[in-house]
């Protein structure tokens, strides 16, 4: 073995570290029998940032495989279940301006048989896409948790992601990589990074531990980007031009009392230059304002996160607001010699669809399905790691973009993110294609697109996106779409007798949890 | 419906209980609890399956009667003619409870229940309020089933944890050709039956749990007889 990539370094214990680190461990155990080693070294002294409250369905798998449990997760994280995003006030922000996106998909195949059929109808009203696709938009409107008591851990009713405490998560995550899977965990600071003649890291300086050396090191050390920028000085690639957020204050809000109902979704409220996220947990809901600030001061922005929080039962006194500057935008490459950067070191941007976690999770999958077996293969999967890459961030942003563009609201933030100049070229052509045609699976290159078709659909026709197709509908479109409309009904007849609501369904899981059959 | 009173000799005095099985008495259940300490006997007559609780979501070991809610195929003409019945069945109307008072019996009483009844059955007490036989011989039967239901968790607890439990869909076809679909049903795994370590199976069989994985896997051959019951 002797070049062979025997030793991963990871540096920062965040999120971003942890789920890493319990990924690869996982992984690379078959696949490297065992043979590789995962150390990850985490500073006492740095707070984590815990951004990310909010995940996509992907993070069950992600648990599932790694080997812990759906119940100890819940108990541990005050994990609750998010069944997707409600968009309120984002087209017009008159007073019942909202819709879904939900996690359920919209087909069953990939031709959306009855998507003309149902665009076709004299009126469709705002929203009321989602509600003709699927049930989940009814299941959230009434609080309704995905599962119940009897469903297996992991197993859904509807499709289901978390919404999490970050800061437990991650300890949550430590615990089961450090007990079960065998990382080993050194805490200390790196203070100073050793490159070879051929500017390869081969270890980083710690204070108390000396030299730490290893094959692969990846960068989890969230906006300090340590190894990836202070040393290579990797550049950065803004997207500000596009999304124009670049602050957020949040903040956590008391239920009014411990019987509060807890959403099913992020709710995600347009403001005046921005929009507020909400989420609820077990024991608090996460609150925060994402605003641009060349629209909008901080003080100004804290005033109307203040007057939501009042609006919306909670008592915006009692909280504390902390302020988060970022500069939306990613790396221009993530992978550079031995050193990857995944998490916040590899970029941000705002949580609108939780792309955060999201992102860590793919990152470390692609990279343990990959894993260069020695330093002559790391030059050909990196160039691979960064194009996959490259392109997903780009997508995620095209798609947080699409958000933005269909609004009709008056303020300067709304009519200015919708300039055609501040679209990306890619973007552009896709709606433009939308407006004579419908979006097929086709209409997207990569195989394991981060967002499905039925996301685009989503928000495209819950704004009130028009397509003008010029035929007609056939008769059987016709008559599946009727059939498609009954049979919702009839789901949702059932699910209302079967599911309980969100609060509910957790504290039973707390008291007797789920079986994992 | 449902009203328990602690058993006393003085109270309950003048009470008799109608003995027999039936849709009288609201045998008329799809499925009844049962425990591991009866599969020996119970193997014989009724599939024995774990469900979970809908409240709960906790495995219970259950006798299926019948596949649609209130059908208990094994009541013929009214009445209930097996040769062995559930002890769940067997106990009505009593339930155990710490009993402090004369009788000495760790029994309350369902007064609700249809088999009450002032002139027919078994008396309860003697004239001078001592247990009659029938009484005494019910209060054994109830001792033994409430010793056998914490047991009865530890045997699924202990199957769980070696993941022998796995779901098993029931299906067949009906007289009309339709196929029936019975979900929800769980049984051991004989795949994971077969592939236990050495160690495992010692331990299985000091505690009577492996004897029990068969008797389940046994029963499931009354299948066959209950299909052929809901067909005809």
């Amino acid at each position: 073995m002797n070049n062979a990539i025997s030793s991963v370094i990871i540096v920062g214990g965040g999120n971003a570290g942890w789920i890493t680190a319990a990924i690869l461990a996982r992984k690379l155990k078959n696949k490297c029998a065992g043979q590789v080693s995962i150390s990850l070294i985490e500073s006492p002294n740095i707070k984590t940032i815990g951004v990310g409250e909010g995940t996509w369905p992907s993070m069950r798998r992600t648990l599932k495989s790694i080997g812990v449990s759906e119940t100890e997760f819940i108990k541990s994280c005050n994990a609750t279940f998010k069944q997707g995003a409600k968009f309120v006030g984002w087209v017009s922000g008159a007073k019942n301006d909202a819709y879904y996106h939900p996690l359920m998909l919209a087909g069953e195949d990939e031709q959306f048989n009855t998507l003309h059929a149902w665009h076709h109808q004299a009126q469709p009203q705002q929203g009321a896409f989602s509600k003709a696709f699927c049930v989940q938009d009814y299941i959230c409107e009434l609080g309704l948790a995905p599962k119940s008591i009897t469903t297996p851990e992991y197993a859904s009713v509807s499709n289901y992601a978390y919404h999490l405490d970050a800061g437990l998560f991650t300890d949550f995550i430590k615990k089961h990589c450090v007990e079960k899977l065998g990382v080993k965990l050194l805490t200390d600071d790196v203070i100073e990074v050793k490159a070879s003649v051929e500017n390869t890291i081969s270890a980083v300086v710690t204070k108390e531990n000396g030299l730490v050396s290893g094959d692969l090191f990846i960068d989890c050390t969230g906006f300090k980007r340590l190894l990836i920028n202070k040393h290579y000085q990797i550049p950065f690639k803004s997207c500000k031009t596009i999304l124009s957020a670049d602050s957020a204050i949040a903040c956590q809000v008391d239920y009014a009392n411990t019987d509060q109902a807890i959403a099913s979704t992020t709710i995600s409220t347009a403001q005046s230059a921005g929009w507020i996220w909400d989420i609820g947990l077990q024991n608090r809901r996460g609150v925060g304002y994402v605003f641009a600030s060349d629209y909008l001061s901080d003080s100004d922005a804290q005033a109307q996160l203040a007057s939501y929080i009042n609006n919306t039962a909670g008592n915006a006194t009692n909280c504390t607001f902390k302020t988060i500057k970022f500069e939306p935008g990613h790396l221009s490459k993530f992978w550079h010699k031995n050193c990857v950067a995944i998490g916040l070191s590899a970029g941000f941007l705002e949580p609108l669809e939780a792309s955060a976690l999201l992102l860590i999770e793919m990152s470390a999958n692609t990279l343990a399905e990959h894993f260069p077996a020695n330093q002559s293969a790391m030059q050909l999967v990196a160039d691979k790691f960064n194009q996959t890459f490259l392109y997903r961030w780009q997508r995620i942003i095209d798609f947080l973009k699409l958000h933005y563009i269909l609004n009709q609201r008056h303020e300067p933030f709304w009519q200015d993110i919708k300039q055609a100049q501040s679209i990306p070229q890619s973007l552009q052509n896709q709606l433009e294609l939308w407006r004579y045609q419908y979006p097929c699976v086709h209409d997207f290159e990569q195989a394991i697109e981060v967002f499905p078709l039925d996301s685009y659909l989503y928000i495209l026709y819950g704004m009130g996106f028009k397509t003008d197709y010029p035929f007609n509908v056939s008769k059987q479109q016709q008559d599946l779409f009727l059939a498609q409309c009954s049979d919702i009904q009839l789901q949702l007849d059932h699910l209302i007798n079967t599911l309980e609501p969100n609060r509910k369904l957790i504290e039973k899981i707390k008291k007797f949890g789920l079986q994992k059959i | 419906m449902q009203s328990f009173e602690t058993l006393d000799g003085k109270r309950h005095q003048d009470i008799r209980i109608k003995t027999g099985h039936g849709e009288n008495f609201g045998e008329n259940v799809h499925c009844v609890p049962v425990v591991a300490n009866e599969l020996n006997q119970l193997a014989v007559h009724y599939p024995v399956c774990f469900l979970k609780d809908t409240e709960t979501g906790q495995f219970g070991l259950y006798a299926l009667l019948g596949f649609e809610p209130n059908q208990n195929l094994y009541i013929k003409s009214g009445q209930w003619g097996q040769d062995y019945l559930p002890l769940h069945i067997q106990r009505q109307p009593f339930i155990y409870q710490i009993n402090t008072n004369s009788t000495g019996l760790n029994l309350a009483i369902n007064v609700d229940s249809p088999r009450i009844d002032n002139q027919l059955g078994e008396a309860l007490f003697l004239d001078d309020q001592q247990p009659s036989d029938y009484l005494q011989k019910m209060a054994k039967l109830v001792e033994f089933l409430q010793s056998s239901l914490a047991s009865n968790q530890n045997f699924i607890q202990t199957l769980l944890n070696i993941d022998l439990i796995e779901p098993s869909q029931l299906q067949f076809q009906q007289a009309d050709g339709q196929t029936k679909k019975i979900d929800g049903l769980y049984q051991v795994s004989r795949q994971q039956l077969a592939s236990l370590s050495e160690q495992s199976i010692i331990n299985l069989h000091k505690t009577g749990a492996l004897q029990a994985c068969y008797l389940l896997l046994a029963s499931q051959e009354n299948f066959k007889k209950l299909i052929n019951w809901y067909k005809s």
